[in-house]
């Protein structure tokens, strides 16, 4: 390899290291290190009744980013409200998955029509959880789950966003 | 179709297929960098297009787990192999060789230890495991005069522990598609751990038959019975490791697999008075940088929608050719394997709900409800083994850098392998239902026949009489412990 394709591709790889060590980073500063132990084994999505993956509250935590869009098959609200929460959140329509916002204003589907979502935001999302705690429950190691719900819930964000 | 999706899925693939052919050469730019580059083309091509960059988005497709696993993996090898623990691991095994049972019983037990105690991650077993597999075949080869041995055996060993992750209860892949799937828990286990062990003798007989895996003879020269004797520490290590692992898969404690490796670091650490220096012996930065970043590129796919547009072709695809929506399934089936990243998590999470979709379809056509179950689990084993041939920082990688052998060369015959044991899975969901239960008659008695049958069939590949007693009991033996564990 020639000295400058060394140099190419030793910056490469300290890069790479560099993105392992932001994930870590971006855990620590939204308070939440242990998202980073997370299996992503999904079991607790399988308990939630709401239809959530409450995984994506993990994610969401790692990322330090409240606005992770993640699954939320099973809530049902009026179009308009979905729009107004979110215009980006997706929907079931049919066998197709569409935006509140290409439901309202390209589909021309009533504000007023029920729809199930599919996907949104962890802010959105925890407000909307139950907290139940059967997301604790399943998860195989018993990590802390609803408590990104709960401080998302409250806060609308992580720490240092 | 979304233009920016397209263009990203057409850079991803340019980037995977161009440096496996050799368009992209490695000592231009190793796999590692040429998809850091790829991924910063697609964010450059998003960002040219008006897309929005949300850097969440790229680090929600890293699943941390498998990296984490994987260091923990190779810390722990490290400690082990300065305890010799590798080196009681292999006097064990060679014990069982002189016994009447021989070596195809030594094979069957080493190469399907990852599936019976199946882990996470299949970096934890394939780390402290690979040197004794080395070890065996070595010494197979020079009884045998046979130079593909060393391959069987270590690709045997690598594509059992790729899948092995599939099987897992301690929140493996499987777990993730009964999760999401919201099937019972753990009832994807027995069928994909049988379907494993026909995976991994296909892949050994692939490697004798068609594509000829021979080893370098230089490194048949040197006979390893003039290697010390094991070290004082060397039983208690490598008995520790194993008798951990098997509590951990039995009891399931709420602990991360993680830091019972690194509890069972320290211990080792402490009985055989090792090093900080002796721990780093183990830790290969290949694969984990290439590991890496396939998460980074697999970020960018899907935050500028490249998974998404994929599932538009396949769309297209079913409804207009004669392939149809089975046709496009077994597309979807075997995606994993046809893309393969370096953990199957990544494929997994994104078209695990395409693949539900898939085979909600596929019941609804043909009135075999029971048909999105043997779709998913298909999918899943398919996408667990699939980290084995990945180019990308798979598990074979470390395989062939440690045998020296060409780049790329064991993924054909794993994927292959894949190819012929997926469909196992599916057919005993398919007849036998999915069963959660601890123990199930039917799972235990197709267990124990397709187990001896690839006991069997392991004595003819190592170059024994197909009754040989080593390989028919060492598949029974397996079998039964498939179920138990």
């Amino acid at each position: 390899m020639k000295r400058k394709l060394v140099i190419i591709n030793t910056i490469g790889i300290v890069l790479i290291v560099g993105y392992l060590a932001y994930l870590a980073f971006g855990a620590f500063r939204s308070g939440y290190p242990w998202s980073l132990v997370c299996y992503n084994c999904k079991q607790c999505n399988a308990s939630c009744i709401l239809g959530m993956d409450p995984q994506g509250f993990i994610e969401s935590a790692y990322a330090n980013d409240a606005d992770i869009y993640m699954y939320a098959t099973n809530i049902r609200m009026t179009l308009q409200k979905a729009y107004d929460i979110d215009p980006g959140m997706t929907l079931k329509a049919g066998n197709d998955t569409i935006t509140a916002r290409e439901a309202l204003e390209s589909r021309g589907i009533p504000p007023e029509a029920e729809i199930i979502t599919y996907r949104m935001r962890a802010r959105d999302a925890a407000k909307i959880c139950l907290d139940c705690g059967a997301c604790d429950k399943s998860c195989p190691i018993k990590l802390p789950v609803s408590s990104i719900i709960r401080h998302l819930k409250q806060h609308d964000s992580f720490g240092s966003e | 179709m979304d233009p920016v999706g397209t263009i990203a899925l057409a850079i991803f693939l340019f980037a995977v297929v161009g440096s496996i052919r050799g368009w992209i050469p490695q000592r231009v730019l190793p796999i590692q960098t040429a998809l850091l580059l790829a991924a910063v083309i697609i964010t450059v091509a998003g960002l040219a297009f008006g897309e929005k960059i949300r850097f969440g988005e790229f680090v929600t497709a890293t699943s941390l787990h498998p990296i984490t696993a994987t260091i923990a993996g190779f810390i722990f090898a490290g400690a082990l192999k300065s305890a010799g623990g590798f080196d009681a691991a292999t006097d064990m095994l060679k014990k069982i060789m002189r016994t009447p049972l021989g070596a195809p019983f030594a094979v069957m037990l080493l190469v399907n230890i990852p599936t019976v105690f199946a882990m996470p991650c299949g970096r934890i077993w394939v780390a402290p495991l690979l040197p004794v597999a080395m070890m065996i075949g070595y010494e197979l080869a020079r009884e045998k005069n046979d130079r593909l041995l060393p391959s069987m055996v270590v690709f045997g060993l690598i594509v059992n522990a790729a899948a092995s992750c599939g099987p897992s209860l301690i929140g493996g892949i499987g777990t993730l598609g009964e999760g999401m799937g919201r099937y019972p828990a753990g009832s994807f286990s027995n069928p994909q751990s049988i379907a494993i062990v026909v995976i991994t003798v296909a892949v050994m007989a692939l490697i004798k038959y068609v594509f000829k895996i021979a080893v370098d003879p230089v490194g048949l020269q040197t006979p390893s019975d003039n290697a010390p004797g094991v070290p004082e520490h060397g039983y208690f290590s490598f008995i520790l490791f194993v008798a951990v692992l098997a509590v951990t898969v039995v009891v399931n404690p709420p602990i991360p697999l993680q830091t019972i490796l690194v509890i069972l670091t320290v211990i080792v650490m402490i009985v055989a008075r090792l090093s900080f220096n002796d721990l780093m012996q183990g830790i290969m930065l290949h694969p984990l940088t290439a590991m890496i970043s396939g998460f980074i590129v697999a970020g960018a796919l899907s935050a500028f929608g490249g998974f998404a547009v994929l599932l538009q072709i396949l769309e297209y695809i079913a409804r207009n050719t004669p392939l149809g929506y089975m046709g496009v399934a077994l597309i979807l089936i075997y995606l994993p394997v046809i893309f393969p990243m370096p953990c199957g998590r990544i494929l997994a999470v994104s078209l695990i709900p395409a693949a539900l979709m898939y085979g909600e379809r596929l019941a609804e056509v043909t009135g075999h409800p029971e048909l999105q179950s043997v779709m998913l689990i298909a999918f899943i084993l398919s996408g667990a083994a699939s980290c084995g041939p990945s180019p990308l920082g798979g598990i074979g990688c470390i395989g062939e850098g440690n045998l020296q052998l060409r780049g790329f060369v064991s993924g054909k015959p794993q994927a292959l392998g894949i190819l012929l044991g997926a469909p196992v899975a599916a057919l005993m969901v398919s007849f036998m239902g999915l069963s959660a239960s601890l123990f199930s008659f039917g799972f235990t008695a197709v267990s124990l026949t397709l187990c001896t049958i690839c006991g069997i069939l392991t004595n003819v590949l190592l170059g024994y009489r197909a009754y040989h007693p080593g390989g028919i009991l060492g598949g029974a033996a397996i079998g039964i412990l498939m179920v138990i564990f």
